[in-house]
């Protein structure tokens, strides 16, 4: 599956500005994605900003990455220029769709 | 007996109903396939395969009439289960190739099993107990649908679990994500009742008359008319319950 747009603007960051291999930047965010419950295809903006603020530090922590408040803010300031693309069905937004909530 | 039967299974019929046309009237609004899939699901079961299985086992009617029930219940059978391993397809693995595959072999085995409960033995509906020959096409609807509820309960759960990691970060509904929960209750439960079916059959218990069996069909619609009702139509104080326990 492809990553979101909220999920490559991070990624393309942590190549960038930290300095790490393509493949190293991608496991720490898929690892800060699954730690939140979330699937890198479908992550949205906001949601990916909550990940940043609250789980990917620490994973960039393990991976010895240096001034990671910094990377974190540079992050979050390529997420503020990227929109979610519309259009992709996941699971929660079906069974959000299911209840009652949705019809009132 | 006999009377919690009719109960349970009258019971699961309206609540079955009421919410599997609420979730088709949602899909013509939505133009979406899980809600068509799912509503289909849940109002072909409850409204048609449900009364039709008890129409059959009156014993007035005549075979012709009940032969007539027993291939409506049959068709309805497989429309429903068919909608389900859809749906769950649809929904938690519409990109893997494995699950697809899945779908296309259990509606196929689905399709045999109807075919042959109706077709080996023409005048079973009239005989006072299930025939032999039926048993082994019994068996195999029985492990189909078991089959389609452990996999969308299994699904649901693994859901409901990233939600809950969700919920903890401060993002996700905690409607939804009892919702997942509440799918998985019924898909699992379901599916360990299916299995107890599937004993009972292969021991050659008449599944109209010993009351293991009966008591399984009791349990199974009155947990899927609550599990329903709570997931697609709970009212709201159940909703600001979830919601408070959220919170805590």
């Amino acid at each position: 599956m492809a990553s979101s747009a909220a999920c490559d603007a991070a990624q393309q960051v942590l190549e960038t500005s930290a300095g790490m291999e393509k493949w190293a930047a991608r496991g720490a965010i898929q690892l800060a994605l699954m730690d939140g419950g979330f699937d890198s295809g479908s992550v949205t903006v906001s949601e990916m900003e909550l990940v940043v603020d609250k789980l990917l530090g620490r994973q960039l922590e393990t991976q010895k990455v240096a001034d990671v408040p910094a990377v974190c803010a540079r992050i979050r300031a390529a997420l503020g220029g990227v929109g979610d693309a519309p259009g992709t069905d996941t699971p929660d937004r079906i069974f959000q769709r299911l209840g009652k909530n949705r019809t009132r | 007996m006999a009377l919690l039967v009719l109960v349970s299974v009258l019971t699961c019929t309206l609540v079955g109903s009421a919410i599997g046309a609420r979730l088709l009237t949602l899909a013509r609004q939505t133009r979406q396939l899980p809600e068509l899939l799912i509503g289909t699901g849940v109002f072909v079961y409850s409204g048609v395969a449900l009364p039709s299985l008890l129409m059959m086992g009156l014993p007035s009617l005549s075979v012709p009439v009940t032969r007539f029930f027993q291939l409506l219940q049959q068709g309805a059978n497989f429309t429903a289960l068919s909608a389900i391993l859809l749906f769950t397809w649809r929904v938690f693995r519409p990109d893997a190739g494995w699950a697809r595959a899945l779908v296309v072999v259990g509606i196929a085995v689905a399709a045999v099993a109807s075919w042959g409960t109706v077709s080996v033995a023409p005048d079973a509906p009239g005989a006072s107990a299930m025939p032999a020959a039926v048993r082994p096409y019994v068996s195999l609807m029985v492990v189909v649908w078991g089959v389609a509820f452990l996999w969308t309960g299994t699904e649901s759960l693994r859901f409901h679990a990233k939600m809950r990691r969700r919920l903890a970060l401060g993002a996700g509904d905690p409607l939804v994500c009892n919702r997942f929960l509440l799918w998985a209750i019924w898909g699992l439960a379901c599916g360990a009742l299916d299995l107890a079916n599937l004993g009972y059959n292969l021991a050659g218990f008449d599944f109209s008359r010993h009351p293991a069996p009966l008591l399984t069909i009791c349990v199974s619609c009155l947990l899927s008319s609550a599990v329903w009702y709570l997931a697609f139509l709970a009212p709201e104080s159940y909703e600001l319950l979830v919601l408070r326990r959220a919170r805590t």
